[in-house]
């Protein structure tokens, strides 16, 4: 009972830790951003003030996500550098992040008067965090782990942290094991505890959590209204996206990828709030758009390292961001480069180094070159071409987009058909059948039917539409280049990546509806 | 009614009703969850906080995470230590996919990797029976043992302990590979314990058939019911 109960106890700490590390860099980040916006910044004290409320629900939302990317990536390139990975180079690395950060902000205070900010109390949100992951931690929210989940995210991680670096003979985990996801694992190892349940547990709610404030934020920014009805706005925003985080929550494919101890959870998590960052950054210079671009770069670097695919997913989201009016230079640098600063150092090491060769793996050389080749067309095409052909034209490289998705998966069909096919009926049938969907299908048919079809329904929804439609056709292409069939199953590899874009098309939905609530009131 | 009048209600009562379908979503969702769902999507609580659950040893899964558990602060006895890669002249040929691969080197050797790694204490005895030997003995006294479930993947995976050749550990797969694809269960390596011996012993003695069979059982037990019987047969 003893052992059980520190076990328990130094789950919950990790999390208090992974949480307050990533509020102290996120507040830090935003007064350092906040002051490289100086000159704007004192010409625009009202706008500032205005998005207070926002950066503390952000800041809310995102310190758990961001602590747990810095403890990934600071694993992950320890071990990629072949540095110890040990408590020490581990407290070191923290130290010198925080250090700087610290100077940085001591720097920001000097002849610059903060304005007053709406500031969650920190021993609330502590009290929060804290209750949450006691819920979390304590066993009570049943989970499911298979084989994966434990030599992939348990034994793996155990051994790399007993070795402290990488080695041959870890073979086909180091080609087929999200790295990331890998390095999440070794926590209960530092920590002293067993097992990453709770952590899961914890980030699903915090994916509930951006969901919502994602939803809300929208959902009031395009509502009509004036000022003197701002209350009665704040309150139907709040309702309606409290009916969407329900029915997203409720939805199996929630529950299954929250309480599976694999990958999907992490990845679907931060590919979210990704997507709602780049949403955010649609919508043009605000106070947090530095912050946001500096968050981008973080969890774009720790996307491509979660799952071995994660590398295509993200640049799948950079081209669908490219229908947005985003600067280039910021899909070059807060996009489009995180992933090169993982990846290439990582097949180095992998291929180059070790020469790791598994008989069967999911990464092979071939599949390695297929991916830097994509991204870089992805860098080529937006430094040269994107805005001399496509400026303005959004609607157009969309269309030109999917339109070239579905042609490689017509091509695909043509050199391998049966296999194609084959993946194909797989996924109607896990759908169909209810494997790990549950009823979001039937919901999916009903919303389709309820929209109000008109010409203003699809206005704003360019990136997201773009995004749910290109991530079903990129699916199917990937399942296929993957080698090997697909099965009917709820734990199929195909079935549990389409079932990750769940939130997204949630979030398209519910703003589809609110956006033609807007339209018919005016 | 002014049109904008209709369209307004219009608008309430669509809202309405898809407010009434998202909520009637959920509460079968949640029903569906907590119910039916379980037959595809076994779940299990983790009150215990331990990577291993009653679960797995009642369905006879994931073996290693209880033997794991079991051995952790136990000494256990091996018949022999790693014997290296060189020590079964293999014959290599750098043109031949899986060329250098000794089967022997793997199935004589990965369980004493796992105890040398998880036991408290791994010793040798020069006395324990071994590999054929063994298998000729304890068929027959299998169901003194509890089994705890097929290895495949604990031996699939012990591939992490060796370090020797790495050239070699990339044929891990070959248990899962070769036994997977057996039509049969019984070519399936299993672990037997003799579990109501072993929960209060100290030293444990474990021995291994040629098909990879693993019995693990104290070191009093093994003296007074095992060692006559196999000194008979030798």
């Amino acid at each position: 009972m003893t052992r059980e109960f520190f076990y328990m106890m130094n789950q919950i700490f990790c999390i208090i830790f992974l949480y307050m590390s990533g509020y102290f860099f996120l507040r830090i980040l935003e007064d350092v951003t906040i002051k490289w916006q100086n000159k704007r910044y004192n010409t625009n004290l009202k706008k500032h003030a205005k998005h207070s409320h926002s950066r503390a629900r952000w800041r809310f939302v995102l310190s758990f996500p961001i602590g747990l990317s810095l403890w990934a990536l600071i694993g992950f390139f320890l071990l990629v550098l072949s540095i110890p990975y040990t408590y020490g180079t581990i407290v070191l690395t923290y130290g010198i992040i925080y250090m700087s950060l610290l100077y940085m902000y001591i720097d920001t205070r000097k002849d610059f008067i903060m304005p007053r900010d709406v500031k969650m109390n920190l021993a609330m949100q502590l009290v929060i965090v804290f209750t949450v992951a006691l819920v979390c931690c304590s066993g009570l929210l049943p989970i499911s782990i298979s084989n994966d989940s434990y030599y992939y995210y348990s034994v793996f991680p155990q051994t790399i942290v007993k070795e402290g670096f990488y080695q041959r003979c870890y073979d086909v985990f180091l080609t087929d094991v999200g790295q990331a996801s890998a390095v999440i694992g070794t926590l209960p190892w530092f920590f002293g505890f067993e097992n990453t349940y709770g952590i899961q547990l914890f980030l699903g709610f915090d994916l509930a959590a951006v969901y919502g404030v994602t939803i809300y934020e929208n959902v009031y920014k395009y509502m009509p209204g004036k000022a003197d009805v701002k209350f009665k706005k704040r309150s139907v925003a709040l309702l309606l996206s409290l009916i969407s985080v329900l029915v997203f929550i409720s939805s199996t494919c929630f529950y299954v990828m929250t309480r599976w101890s694999l990958a999907n959870i992490y990845f679907m998590t931060y590919f979210f709030i990704i997507f709602a960052l780049t949403i955010r950054l649609s919508h043009g210079e605000d106070v947090l758009t530095r912050r946001d671009r500096a968050l981008i770069t973080i969890f774009m670097a720790m996307l491509s390292i979660l799952r071995m695919e994660g590398g295509m997913f993200a640049g799948l989201l950079i081209l669908c961001a490219c229908a947005l009016d985003i600067p280039k230079k910021v899909l070059l640098k807060n996009y489009t480069l995180p992933l090169f600063a993982t990846q290439i150092p990582y097949y180095i090491v992998v291929f180059g180094i070790l020469r790791v060769n598994p008989l069967y793996s999911f990464l092979r050389t071939s599949n390695i070159i297929v991916m830097l080749v994509f991204l870089l067309i992805i860098s080529v095409y937006i430094a040269y071409i994107r805005d001399k052909f496509f400026k303005d034209r959004g609607l157009l490289y969309a269309v030109l987009l999917l339109l070239g998705l579905l042609a490689g998966n017509v091509l695909i069909c043509f050199i391998s058909t049966e296999r194609y096919i084959g993946n194909l009926r797989f996924f109607r049938n896990n759908l169909i059948h209810s494997n790990g969907w549950g009823y979001f299908v039937i919901l999916f048919v009903v919303l389709i039917v309820c929209l109000p079809w008109g010409k203003n329904l699809f206005k704003g929804m360019l990136f997201p539409l773009t995004f749910d439609i290109g991530y079903v056709f990129f699916t199917v292409a990937l399942c296929w280049a993957r080698d090997g069939t697909l099965r009917e199953g709820i734990g199929d590899s195909g079935n549990r990546v389409l079932m990750q874009i769940v939130p997204f098309v949630m979030y398209t939905f519910t703003f589809m509806l609110v956006r033609k609530r807007s339209e018919s009131a005016e | 009614m002014p049109e904008k009048g209709i369209k307004r209600v219009y608008e309430i009562c669509r809202l309405s009703v898809l407010t009434l379908v998202c909520l009637v979503f959920s509460i079968a969702s949640l029903i569906y969850n907590n119910n039916a769902l379980s037959k595809i999507f076994p779940v299990r609580l983790f009150t215990d906080q331990h990577i291993y659950q009653d679960e797995d040893y009642v369905n006879k899964e994931r073996p290693d995470a209880y033997l794991r558990e079991l051995i952790r602060y136990k000494s256990v006895y091996v018949p022999y230590d790693v014997k290296l890669y060189e020590y079964y002249n293999p014959i290599r040929d750098e043109n031949e996919r899986g060329s250098g691969f000794v089967r022997r080197y793997y199935t004589e050797n990965n369980y004493t990797r796992y105890f040398k790694e998880y036991s408290k204490v791994c010793m040798t005895d020069a006395s324990l029976p071994m590999n054929e030997a063994v298998g000729e003995v304890m068929e027959a006294h299998r169901g003194d043992f509890n089994d705890l479930g097929i290895a495949n993947d604990m031996l699939r995976y012990t591939f992490l302990l060796n370090k020797e050749h790495s050239k070699e550990t990339k044929y891990f797969w070959y248990s899962w590979y070769y036994y997977s694809f057996a039509q049969e269960e019984s070519y399936f390596p299993h672990v037997y314990v003799k579990m109501d011996e072993v929960a209060d012993a100290d030293e444990l003695v474990a021995i291994w058939d040629e098909g990879e069979n693993l019995y693990v059982t104290t070191r009093s037990d093994y003296e007074n019911s095992l060692k006559g019987v196999f000194g008979e047969i030798k």
